[in-house]
C-alpha cells in the first residue's frame, strides 16, 4: 500500500501540497483529480523521491521512499521524456536496467511490452520518427517494463486516440487485477471516470474528497438528469428562474440539470412532455465527477485552464 | 547503477553519425590543414629563395665596395649604384635593382655612424627584410674587424655558436638539465590538452544535460536513479567517448605520419626548419629529463581535472535554459585553466611564491600548476598528495552538487536558476 501521510511541499515562494494525506491500495487504480496547478505533480514527485517533503511522509508498502523503493516504482511523468536518437528497444532496456533489472530479464521484459502494446515493429525505429501516439505508447511502456508493484501515470491518455486508450486501459486493468497499485493523475475528469475505483479530488495543494467512486457519487445522491428532446426549451428557463433546477449545461436539444433541493426529478419530466414535442431521452443519475468536482471546490476553479 | 549510466551513455555516445563523422573526418581536416600549411610555407620560402634580388650599392665611403669584390652573395646580385644619390634612387624606381643600400662613410670607425639605409620600391616580406638586414651586419662587421687584421681562426671561433645549459642540482646530490623555458613547456602542454579536451568534452557534458532536460527524460532518470550516480555515470562515459576518440585520432595521424615522411621532401623542409632556427638565435629549450612521478602526477591529475571541470560543465548545461546562455556562462568557467595557463611561466620562474603554492592546490588550477612547479622545484610528497586529494575531494563534491542542480532544474523548468532555487535544491533531500 502507498501511504502519503500529512505531506506539505513548498517551493520557493509557493505551496504546492498542503498536509495532503491518500492512500493507494493494491489491486485498485486510484485516481488523482484535479486542475493544472492543484498539486498532483508534485505529489506523485515526491512518491517518486524525485523530491523530498518538507514534512509527513511517504510510504510504499510500510516503506519510507527512497531509493530501494524507485525500483519499484514505474512512472509517466506528464512531461513525457524520450532519448529522441535512441532506438525503442535499447531506451526500454537501460530504463528496466536501471530500475535494477539483469541485461536479460530487461531485454525480455522490453520485447514483452512492445509486443503487448502492438508496437514491436517499432522496435528498432528512433523516437524522432515516431508519432506522438506512438512515442505515448513507448513512454507507457516505460513506466511498466521493469513491472513495478506502484505504477504512476500522469496524464496517460493526453493526445492519444481512441483505439489506442483502449489498448492502454486494457493494459491498466490486467496490472490493476495483477495486483499492482496504480495511480493515476489527471485534470480530464470525465476520461477516467471509467477506470478508477477510488479518487482523490486535489485542489490548491488541498485533497478536498476522496473515497471509492461509486461511494462519492452516492453521497452526492441521484440528482442530475440528463434530457433529450425535441422543440421548446421554455420550461427549463422558466423551472431555473424559480430556482427548481440548475442548468449545468445545455446544447441542441441536450441538457444536464440539476434537481434544486427537494425538487423530485419526477415533475421536471411531466414538464418536460407538456411543452417539448418527443422526449429521446431521460435520466436521473449521480452527477459526473466535474459536477462533484465543481460543486466541491466552487466556482470556476475546477474548469480546464 | 553507476556502471549501468556509464555503459548506457557511453553507447548512445559513440553510435551516433556525429560521433562516427567527427572521430573519422576531424584527423583528415587536421591533416589537410597541415598538409597546406607546410605547402604554404614550403613554396613561398622556395619561390622567395629562388628569386635573387638585385642589390644596388651606394657606397659613399668607398671602402665597401672594394670588399664586396672580395666576397660574392649567393642570395643577392651585388651592383654599383650610379654616382649620384638621386640617379640611384631612380634606379630603384625605374625598376633597375630591387633595393638600394646606402652605406654612410666612417662605418668601421669607432664612434662612427650606425644606421645604413635601404631604399625599396614595394615593401618587402620580413623573411626578406631579414635576409637583408643580415647582409648588412656581415658586411659591416667583416669590414670592422678587417681593421684589426685578425686571422681567419679568430674570426671562426667568434662565429661558434653558444647555448646555455640549465642543470638544477638537486639535494640528494644528483644534477638534472632542464631549463625554466622546458618546465614551463610542460605545464603548456598540460594546459592545452586540458582546455582542447573541455573545449570539446565539457561543452558535450553540458549538452547532454541541457538535452535531458528538455527532452524530459531527466524526470523518469531521477526517479531511477542517484542523482550523484547520473551525473558520475554520464561524466566518465563521455570521458570514455574522449579517450576512445583520441586514441582513434591518434593511430590515424601515425599513420598519416608515416605516409607523409614516404612521400614528403623531409629533408628540404628539416633544412628550412633547422636554417631559421639556428640563424635566429632563438634560445635553445632543453626538454627536462622524464620524471616517473611528474608522469604519474600527470595521469592523475588530467582525469580530475577533466571531472572537476566536466561537472561544472554539466551544472550549467542544467542551470541555463538555452546553448548560447550556458556558452558564455562555460568561458567564464574556463577561466581559472586559462589564468593557470598563462601563469604557467611565473611558476617555473618563481616556484615559491605564494601565488604558484596556492595554485597548485586549488582545485581549479592545480592539475596545470601542480606538475609545473615540481619540475622546477622539489615539492613535498605529503604536498603532492594533499593536492592530488583534494582535486580528488573536489571533483567528488562537485560531481555531487551538479546532480543535485540536475535534479533540482527539474522543478523549475521554464527560467533560469535563481540562488533562493540554489540554496532550496543543495538542502532538500
Amino acid at each position: 500500500m502507498l501511504e502519503v501521510d500529512q505531506v506539505t511541499k513548498r517551493y520557493v515562494g509557493t505551496l504546492a501540497v498542503d498536509g495532503a494525506s491518500l492512500n493507494a491500495r493494491p489491486g485498485r487504480v486510484l485516481g488523482l483529480l484535479g486542475p493544472n496547478g492543484a498539486g498532483k505533480t508534485s505529489i506523485l514527485r515526491m512518491v517518486n523521491n524525485i523530491t523530498k517533503p518538507d514534512s509527513g511522509e511517504v510510504r510504499l508498502d510500510g516503506q519510507a521512499v527512497g531509493r530501494a523503493t524507485q525500483a519499484k516504482i514505474g512512472y509517466m511523468p506528464e512531461e513525457r521524456g524520450l532519448y529522441k536518437n535512441v532506438k525503442v528497444l535499447d531506451q526500454l532496456v537501460y530504463i528496466a536496467r536501471l530500475k535494477g533489472l539483469s541485461k536479460g530479464d530487461a531485454r525480455r521484459s522490453a520485447e514483452a511490452w512492445l509486443k503487448t502494446l502492438e508496437a514491436e515493429s517499432w522496435r528498432a525505429r528512433r523516437p524522432r520518427e515516431l508519432s506522438r501516439g506512438m512515442q505515448q505508447k513507448v513512454q507507457f511502456a516505460l513506466a511498466l517494463v521493469h513491472s513495478p508493484r506502484l505504477v504512476i501515470l500522469d496524464e496517460p491518455f493526453s493526445g492519444l486516440d481512441p483505439i489506442n486508450s483502449a489498448i492502454m486501459e486494457q493494459v491498466i486493468r490486467e496490472r490493476r487485477d495483477a495486483g499492482a497499485i496504480v495511480i493515476f493523475a489527471s485534470h480530464r475528469m470525465e476520461q477516467v471516470e471509467g477506470l478508477c475505483d477510488e479518487i482523490c479530488l486535489i485542489a490548491n495543494g488541498r485533497i478536498v474528497l476522496a473515497g471509492e467512486l461509486d461511494e462519492v457519487k452516492r453521497r452526492f445522491g441521484r440528482d442530475t438528469v440528463s434530457l433529450e428532446f425535441e422543440g421548446g426549451r421554455g420550461f427549463l428557463e422558466r423551472m431555473a428562474a424559480a430556482g427548481r433546477i440548475e442548468i449545468v449545461r445545455e446544447a441542441e436539444g441536450r441538457a444536464e440539470l440539476r434537481m434544486c433541493d427537494g425538487y423530485a426529478p419526477g415533475a421536471l419530466l411531466d414538464a418536460a412532455r407538456a411543452e417539448t414535442d418527443a422526449i429521446h431521452h431521460y435520466s436521473a443519475t449521480y452527477p459526473t465527477l466535474r459536477e462533484i468536482f465543481l460543486r466541491v471546490v466552487g466556482g470556476t476553479d475546477g474548469e480546464d485552464r | 547503477m553507476l556502471a549501468t549510466v556509464l555503459a548506457g551513455e557511453y553507447r548512445r555516445r559513440v553510435q551516433t553519425k556525429a560521433f562516427i563523422l567527427t572521430t573519422l573526418l576531424a584527423p583528415i581536416g587536421m591533416v589537410a590543414v597541415m598538409a597546406a600549411a607546410i605547402a604554404a610555407i614550403y613554396f613561398s620560402v622556395e619561390s622567395e629563395s629562388a628569386k635573387e634580388r638585385r642589390i644596388a650599392i651606394y657606397d659613399e665611403g668607398g671602402r665597401i665596395l672594394p670588399a664586396l669584390e672580395r666576397q660574392q652573395s649567393e642570395t643577392f646580385q651585388l651592383l654599383r649604384a650610379p654616382s649620384a644619390l638621386d640617379d640611384a634612387k631612380q634606379a630603384v624606381r625605374d625598376g633597375e635593382a630591387d633595393v638600394l643600400l646606402v652605406f654612410p662613410p666612417g662605418l668601421a670607425d669607432a664612434g662612427g655612424p650606425t644606421d645604413v639605409s635601404a631604399f625599396v620600391k614595394d615593401k618587402q616580406s620580413l623573411t626578406a627584410e631579414e635576409a637583408l638586414r643580415r647582409f648588412v651586419v656581415d658586411v659591416v662587421r667583416d669590414l670592422r674587424l678587417a681593421e684589426f687584421d685578425l686571422s681567419t681562426r679568430v674570426l671562426d671561433t667568434l662565429n661558434e655558436p653558444l647555448s646555455l645549459t640549465t642543470i638544477a642540482m638537486e639535494e640528494d646530490g644528483g644534477e638534472a638539465v632542464g631549463s625554466t623555458a622546458g618546465s614551463a613547456a610542460v605545464g603548456l602542454a598540460v594546459a592545452i590538452v586540458l582546455l582542447m579536451v573541455m573545449g570539446i568534452y565539457g561543452a558535450l557534458v553540458m549538452q547532454t544535460t541541457m538535452e535531458e532536460k528538455s527532452s524530459r527524460m531527466a524526470e523518469i532518470l531521477v526517479s531511477s536513479v542517484r542523482p550523484f550516480d547520473l551525473m558520475m555515470g554520464k561524466i566518465l562515459a563521455i570521458g570514455g567517448v574522449a579517450v576512445t576518440q583520441i586514441a582513434v585520432w591518434g593511430a590515424m595521424m601515425l599513420a598519416f605520419g608515416a605516409v607523409a615522411t614516404a612521400f614528403l621532401p623531409t629533408e628540404e623542409l628539416t633544412e628550412l626548419g633547422v636554417a631559421t632556427a639556428t640563424e635566429g638565435g632563438a634560445a635553445r629549450i632543453v626538454m627536462p629529463d622524464i620524471r616517473f612521478d611528474v608522469v604519474l602526477v600527470v595521469l592523475l591529475m588530467l582525469p580530475l581535472g577533466y571531472l572537476i571541470n566536466g561537472s561544472l560543465f554539466g551544472a550549467l548545461g542544467a542551470m541555463y535554459e538555452t546553448p548560447q546562455e550556458a556558452q558564455v556562462a562555460a568561458s567564464v568557467a574556463m577561466a581559472p585553466m586559462i589564468i593557470a595557463m598563462i601563469m604557467v611561466q611565473t611558476v617555473a620562474l618563481a616556484p615559491h611564491s605564494a601565488f604558484v603554492v596556492f595554485g597548485s592546490f586549488f582545485p581549479f588550477t592545480a592539475p596545470i600548476m601542480l606538475p609545473t612547479r615540481m619540475l622546477v622545484s622539489d615539492v613535498a610528497a605529503w604536498q603532492v598528495l594533499l593536492s592530488i586529494a583534494l582535486c580528488a575531494a573536489s571533483a567528488l563534491a562537485i560531481v555531487w552538487v551538479t546532480g543535485r542542480i540536475f535534479r533540482g532544474s527539474l522543478l523549475i523548468y521554464g527560467k533560469k536558476l535563481g540562488l533562493k532555487d540554489l540554496r532550496q535544491i543543495l538542502a532538500a533531500d
